[in-house]
This record gives C-alpha cells, structure tokens and sequence, in this order.
C-alpha cells in the first residue's frame, strides 16, 4: 500500500505540465524549429529532404535550413564547408557546378542513397509552404565578396522565395555587413537575421534595422535575451543539444529555438 | 506476428535437419546483433552445415528494419536481410570469418515528386571476428569487425557486437 502511494505521487509530479511565463517579441511564444531539419536525437542527415520533411511532420513551426550557392549559381541545402565531410564528392560547394554534385549522396549509414537537394527541389516538394517558419542559414564560404558574386547569391536566393511566396515566413541569416548591405539594397522587404555574437549581431540589428538575430543558446544570457527585446530585436538561438538545453532556451524567452532535442521541445511547449 | 512467422520459418529446417544429426555438436544459434552485416540492428539464425576438426563452415541469415515510420510518418519500415557463410576456427573461444550480401528494401524520395518510394539493393558484407561459443551449447558472444560494401559501391568500416544461444 505504502508502494503504491509513492509510485502514484511519483506519476502525478512525472504529469504534472510545466507552465511557462513567456514574454517575448513573437506574441509571446516560441516558435519550434528543427535545427537542419533537427538532426541530434532524429534520424535522417541534416538538410535532407527527408530530415526537412520528418520534421515538420513531428509538429515543428519550421526549420532552419543551410545554404550555400555552387559555382553556377544554384542555391544547395548543406550544412558543412567541405562535401566529404557528409557526402561522397570531395570539395567545396562553391566550387562545384550542380550537375558535378547533384549525385551526391550522404555516408550517413543507412541512408547513403539520399541525395543532396537544391533549396528549389526542397520547397517545391514541401505542402503547405506557407504554414511553416523557415530560416536560411547562408553559409557564404566562398571568400569572394564582389559584387558579382553577392548579385548572383542575392538574385539565387530572392528568385527562390519569390517562386515559392516564401517572403512572409522566411528569415535570412546573415553573418557580415555586406551580405546584409547587398540584399537590402536588392530587397528591404525581406527579414534578415544577423548571426555572430551578441554584441555584433546586437549592433547589426540596430544598424540595418533587422527584425532580429541568431545567436548559440550557450553564447547568450537571459539578460542578454531581454536587452535585445527592450530594443525591438527578436533572437533565435540554436544549439540546444540536450533536453536541458532546451529548458534554458525557454527560460531565456527567445523568440525562436532551432533545436535539435525537437520531440523533447515541442513536448515541452505543446 | 511478422516475427512469428519468421522465427517459425528458422525453426522449420532447423528440427529437420537436428533429427538426423549423430554429431553431439550444437549446430544452431539464434543472436541479436548489434551493428553488424544488418546495419543498426539484427535479429541472426544461423546453423553449422560442415564440420571438419575444429572448423565449422556455416549459413546464417536474418533480419532487421530501421527506421520503422517513414519522413512522412507512415509506417513503411526499411528492411534489411543479412545473409553469409561464415567459418568459425577454434574450440569455444573461436575465429569467426564470413561473408555475403545484405538483402535491403528501403525507402527513399522520389525527388521528382518528393514522395516515397522502395527500393531494394545488394550490398556485400565481411566478418572477422571473436566469437565465444560453446560447443556443448549455451550463451553466444561475438564482436567483429563487419566492413560493408555499400551498393556494392563504397566501403564502409563497421562492426558489430552481439549475443544470442546456441543450441
């Protein structure tokens, strides 16, 4: 007897739901994004077709997805500098044309027939585009910062979100100030997130005007997190590899998590 | 009851065949591997078909499915099927060398429409390794080195850890 009411009391407090004061500048919410379509914990290599659409499947707002532009001008969904890092080709995406890359399948172990994908393939075959919360991580390796080059990535990537009226729910992240400065001139509708440590990204935000920023959930303090809201900056933070990482990021009331611990997060905030 | 059949499947030759053995020799094991010519996991049967000193030639097959939904959430499991001959050298403590082909049925995109499609492969499998298997029968214990060629394509280093019975 004496057993079964510790065991019970042990069941309600495991039931017990945590509630959650969150005040933020995303109505007061968090939004939950995979993290490359969340790849700690999930099963399928990261910004894989698979892994995008798993994850939304699970119930995420969205994904963050990684970006980068091959020679020939074609926005690709991956994560890491060098391809033979994930994948079965050796090099580096920018330089490499599609069609020299398009076979390429990731090692991951069992899923060396999935493909690399372009960011077009990838919203094209998603349903429902628009419901979801989308951000580009763009990772410019390429050190060329001329202006052909910034063109091409820029028209790359606005001609995407304009195919698939992704203005609305998609955040750019963009790490230096004349990424930032070129897209603007392009676009200053579109919502850019400045990604680098706080106090740069915090005076990026301000200088360009950006709606927020991205910054690793270790490298950002609750503290940190209300001063960007007192100046109207949303955060995203990434990098929540563990539950209890998760449950920081939520007391820091950031405004987007990308996590990878996702079915534990979305849980968390359902 | 997929794996009902299957276990009743193994079990089917294994009785034939025991019937008419005069060796006191254990001839069957039945081990889950971890890692191993199954991929993440498999569930193994295998049977000792020659014998000569301390060497025992053998077949061995199995199965194993990972992930089990699919990216769309449906149940629509990978399937894998590792299938070799194998040669154990030693009394008890033994020598284990194998190879064969994994059978896999798989899902993958179609990425002209995005949706998923099966599709089934062939991929080689190698075995060297430690094995701990009493002849009198009882706990089996084995941990290899289970390189695997994938698509027949590209080598991949692996290995596998795995314990079952053998009687």
């Amino acid at each position: 007897m004496k057993y079964t009411i510790v065991l019970c009391m042990i069941l309600w407090i495991a039931c017990q739901k945590t509630d959650f004061d969150i005040i933020n500048l995303n109505n007061n919410r968090i939004s939950v994004l995979g993290h490359g379509g969340a790849v700690m914990g999930h099963t399928y290599p990261m910004n894989s077709y698979e892994a995008v659409k798993n994850c939304l499947n699970l119930g995420a707002d969205g994904t963050e997805i990684d970006v980068q532009m091959t020679k020939d001008g074609v926005l690709v969904a991956f994560h890491d500098e060098f391809l033979e890092q994930s994948v079965n080709v050796s090099g580096q995406v920018y330089r490499k044309t599609w069609s020299e890359i398009k076979q390429a399948t990731f090692k991951e172990f069992p899923f060396t027939r999935y493909k690399l994908v372009t960011l077009d393939q990838l919203f094209r075959h998603l349903p429902d585009r628009s419901a979801y919360t989308f951000f580009l991580d763009c990772k410019n390796f390429n050190p060329d910062r001329s202006s052909t080059y910034l063109d091409t990535f820029n028209d790359a990537l606005i001609s995407i979100i304009d195919r698939h009226h992704l203005g609305d729910n998609l955040y750019i992240e963009l790490k230096s100030k004349d990424l930032i400065r070129s897209l603007r001139s392009k676009r200053p509708d579109l919502k850019i997130f400045a990604y680098a440590d706080f106090d740069a990204a915090l005076a990026m935000a301000r200088e360009f005007q950006l709606p927020g920023i991205v910054i690793p959930n270790n490298r950002i303090s609750k503290e940190q997190v209300a001063l960007a809201h007192q100046k109207g900056i949303m955060v995203a933070v990434f990098n929540t590899f563990t539950k209890s990482s998760n449950m920081e990021a939520i007391d820091k009331n950031v405004d987007f998590i990308q996590a990878d611990k996702l079915k534990h997060l979305i849980k968390v905030l359902e | 009851m997929l794996w009902y059949f299957i276990l009743l499947l193994l079990f089917i030759p294994v009785k034939a065949i025991s019937q008419t053995d005069t060796l006191q020799l254990t001839r069957n094991s039945i081990y889950l591997e971890a890692g191993g010519i199954g991929g993440i996991w498999s569930l193994n049967y295998e049977q000792v078909i020659h014998t000569k000193a301390d060497l025992r030639m053998g077949v061995r097959t199995g199965i194993s499915t990972y992930p089990v939904a699919d990216y769309t959430g449906r149940f629509n499991p990978d399937i894998f099927i590792p299938m070799a001959l194998t040669g154990v050298l030693g009394q008890d403590h033994c020598l284990e060398l194998g190879f064969g082909q994994t059978f896999s049925h798989t899902v993958q995109t179609n990425y002209a429409d995005g949706e998923p499609e099966r599709q089934s492969a062939l991929h080689s499998n190698f075995t060297v390794g430690y094995r701990y298997r009493p002849n009198k029968g009882g706990i089996l214990f084995r941990c290899s080195y289970t390189p695997i060629i994938d698509f027949n394509r590209s080598y991949r280093h692996w290995g596998g850890l795995s314990i079952g019975y053998t009687f």
